[in-house]
């Protein structure tokens, strides 16, 4: 063939190609994603993931400005596991009142047992040193690459069908607040879709008031709490959790609070802008929660029986190391 | 063979420096399209080898996202095609051809990410998308492309230089 040639159907041969890929992944609704590739890649960008991590040290400037920078990180971490533990300790709050009235009951229907149990968010500062204390149902992750489309809001982990994950399987940050769901599985690596992406959608309450409602993810990166009626009542602060209610979410998972009411009465529903408990831009390291059910998520010595009903006024749930 | 497999393992790295790497060091805005630098530069130098790398890189960057797979494909060869036919015109210089491929095949790409996006199902805000993301990259990705095209350049000059010698 010569050049000629083949510079005439080097050009359609490109066209028909592309046509072909995009009429099967847009006609199809299938995702092909890194497949088996990520056998390949996932180790590779292991190795990229320390690379770059090493290059940002060796570029932060001089020491003092490594030092705040190290300390402000610190700050932003506490920060971030301190919100989602306020959050969780209102959620506890609530519960107490729930308890209480459960307590009363149970006093009143002594033949009935009742379980009670905390789950408490570890701090994440890399998958090995956490092994150890993990809770049965979490696995631990490494976030090793960001989407190639600017416009997506994914990431991908160093988890995959290999340690079974799942599509779907809930992935959370420090102090066990959601950030996004797993989006597909590979052998190596998995694909995380983060609750601010825009095809995300997450059932959630509003603390305290028990307002229902969901949060999806904006163009621009924004949560938006959304689909609350307009007799319902919403706070700037209130703390947002999730609901337990389809999509094989735990309840009481951390989200954020809310940050501003953006409608307007004249609108059919009632929306806010959250602040998200989790700096999704930051995040290095993920549980994600392998098992839906509640049980195995808390530790043993988290579970308390309580057969016999106390006369003394219900306790609080207890934080467990 | 060679011809095939140099090109696969730079698109290779450069997808996996593009998305691993860079993410660490800089702001989603401020980050260039390594991947699609390279393969227009290549072009801009090569012609119709050009575009074949484009379709490798595109294809690289599809395994690396998770938006509707042949999208980024599709965007990189339609791109280097539509920059082929405006860098026809006279250019004064092999860089200024090179910066100019790079910039039209930005503007398609992001133009063909956002519509195949949109008709996909994905809410996108335009403002939004245009300022914080497309504009800054129709920048910053020709500035960089200035460092890329000096170290292809040579690797093209070489491999002229040897055909030229087993002509002989």
């Amino acid at each position: 063939m010569n050049r000629g040639q083949y510079r005439s159907l080097l050009v359609p041969a490109l066209l028909v190609a592309v046509f072909i890929l995009l009429a099967l992944s847009l006609g199809s609704q299938t995702q092909i994603g890194q497949g088996p590739l990520s056998v390949v890649f996932a180790p590779v960008q292991r190795v990229l993931l320390s690379v770059g991590s090493g290059i940002n040290n060796a570029l932060s400037g001089p020491a003092d400005l490594q030092t705040l920078r190290a300390e402000n990180l610190l700050l932003q971490q506490q920060n971030s596991r301190l919100s989602a533990e306020n959050i969780r300790l209102r959620q506890f709050q609530a519960e107490v009142d729930a308890y209480r009235d459960l307590l009363k009951f149970s006093t009143e229907n002594p033949g009935i047992k009742a379980i009670g149990a905390d789950v408490v968010g570890p701090a994440l500062s890399g998958c090995n040193s956490q092994a150890d204390q993990r809770p049965i149902g979490l696995t631990c992750a490494n976030v090793i690459a960001a989407d190639s489309t600017p416009y997506l809001r994914f990431l991908t982990i160093d988890v995959g069908t290999l340690n079974g994950i799942r599509s779907g399987m809930p992935v959370v940050g420090d102090g066990l607040a959601l950030i996004g769901r797993i989006g597909q599985a590979s052998l190596g690596s998995s694909t995380v879709q983060l609750l601010n992406d825009t095809r995300s959608n997450v059932n959630v309450v509003v603390q305290g008031t028990r307002v229902s409602g969901s949060i999806t993810g904006q163009p621009n990166g924004e949560l938006v709490l959304q689909n609350i009626q307009q007799t319902n009542s919403l706070g700037v602060g209130d703390a947002v959790v999730t609901s337990g209610l389809g999509g094989g979410i735990p309840p009481g998972l951390p989200i954020g609070q809310i940050e501003a009411i953006v409608s307007s009465d004249a609108q059919l529903f009632r929306q806010a802008r959250l602040r998200p408990a989790a700096d999704y831009s930051r995040i290095t390291t993920v549980l994600v929660i392998t098992s839906t059910l509640v049980s195995p998520l808390i530790p043993e010595s988290a579970t308390c029986t309580c057969a016999a009903p106390d006369p003394r006024p219900a306790p609080g749930p207890t934080a467990k190391p | 063979m060679r011809r095939i497999a140099i090109p696969i393992i730079i698109l290779a790295l450069a997808a996996l420096f593009e998305t691993s790497l860079l993410p660490r060091l800089l702001a989603p805005g401020l980050r260039p399209n390594v991947v699609l630098i390279i393969s227009a530069v290549w072009a801009a130098l090569r012609g119709d080898e050009g575009l074949i790398w484009a379709f490798g890189a595109g294809l690289m960057l599809d395994f690396t996202s998770s938006g509707p797979f042949g999208l980024h494909t599709a965007g990189l060869v339609l791109g280097n095609l539509l920059a082929s036919l405006v860098n026809r015109l006279p250019l004064p210089s092999r860089l200024f051809r090179a910066t100019n491929w790079v910039a039209t095949t930005t503007a398609i790409s992001q133009i063909v990410l956002v519509v195949g996006l949109i008709l996909s199902g994905i809410k996108m805000d335009l403002g939004y998308t245009l300022s914080a993301l497309i504009l800054p990259s129709l920048l910053i990705n020709p500035l960089v492309s200035m460092g890329v095209f000096a170290v292809l350049r040579l690797a093209s000059d070489s491999i002229d230089e040897r055909a030229r010698g087993v002509i002989r």
